[in-house]
């Protein structure tokens, strides 16, 4: 069984070239964001992968998110690197149905992840 | 010349997907003795071969496969999540930018690039680049033993290792980051001095 999640643009082929690699990132997670609600709303049975709980690292990278720090500030602070800061960001934005990271991170705070 | 294919379209490709299944048990099963799911006494196959797993082949002009991997959405079960979740704690995500690739199979491929590493593996790496800035996958997380550590970096991707194992018998085996983008696209074609059509099947 299939979804189809489909996205139209007014854009000539040639804009279109020039943005499409962009939007296709947001139009992913719009994907996966409606996705995720039909089948809230639809209660489908069977397999579902349910998105476990914000682990301790993305605990911790969102927390400093919040302080304001950089991602290069977050990776010396957490002795990583920050293409793992961005991973571990990203992995929380999406946990937390957010659209952006400073959305996550109002997000991780209202629900007391983040103080 | 490289392809890529979706688990779905096995019944359109019967023979190559065998052939890659038979490649992968070659290559894990026998040759480095790992504990894999063997069915019918020739195939490498597991959970995580799904109708949605995407596979980046390699093959040569006789279309023979030379090279494959296999990749899998975060958001999805894969085997971070699954398998490797123990041994590798902290290479814990779930995003639909970030994909996992797995698997990376190959046979002895004579022809080599100026950079000394095979055509099919450089093959294997330009693709992934390219399947990332076509599916808007913003980073890949892989496991990776170090003779392939050293091919990403020969490859121009070098992989940004977020931890090795120390001990037991998947010791020196590593996870890896790498982000995409063109400059990096660029980078691979530079030290691959590699220019492949990128062949989706139809």
């Amino acid at each position: 069984m299939w979804a189809l999640f489909g996205v139209s643009t007014q854009d000539n082929e040639r804009e279109w070239d020039l943005r499409r690699r962009e939007l296709l990132k947001d139009a992913m997670v719009l994907a996966h964001y409606i996705h995720q609600r039909a089948v809230e709303i639809y209660g489908y049975p069977g397999e579902s992968f349910s998105l476990k709980a914000i682990t301790p690292r993305e605990r911790e990278a969102l927390s400093w998110s919040a302080e304001g720090k950089s991602f290069q500030d977050i990776a010396t602070i957490m002795r990583i690197s920050a293409e793992t800061v961005k991973a571990h960001l990203d992995s929380a934005r999406f946990k937390l149905g957010a659209l952006t990271r400073t959305h996550a991170v109002v997000k991780a705070i209202r629900a007391g992840i983040v103080r | 010349m490289a392809m890529m294919v979706q688990g779905f379209q096995r019944t359109q490709y019967p023979e190559l997907f065998d052939e890659m299944f038979r490649l992968r048990k070659k290559v894990f099963h026998d040759e480095k003795g790992w504990d894999v799911n063997i069915v019918d006494g020739e195939f490498e196959i597991d959970e995580f071969d799904r109708d949605d797993t995407v596979y980046l082949l390699s093959l040569d002009e006789s279309r023979n496969i030379v090279a494959s991997v296999r990749l899998l959405s975060t958001a999805s079960p894969h085997m971070f999540a699954g398998p490797f979740a123990h041994m590798f704690p902290d290479v814990q995500f779930s995003s639909p930018l970030i994909w996992e690739a797995t698997r990376w199979a190959g046979t002895h491929d004579r022809r080599l690039q100026p950079n000394g590493v095979s055509y099919s593996a450089c093959d294997i790496c330009l693709s992934a680049a390219r399947f990332g800035l076509e599916y808007g996958v913003a980073q890949f997380v892989g496991v990776f033993e170090p003779a392939l550590r050293r091919i990403y970096r020969r490859c121009g991707m070098p992989a940004r290792v977020i931890s090795t194992i120390q001990d037991g018998p998947y010791r020196g085996i590593s996870a890896g980051i790498w982000d995409v983008s063109a400059n990096n696209e660029q980078a691979i074609l530079r030290a691959t001095g590699l220019e492949t059509e990128f062949a989706q099947a139809a």
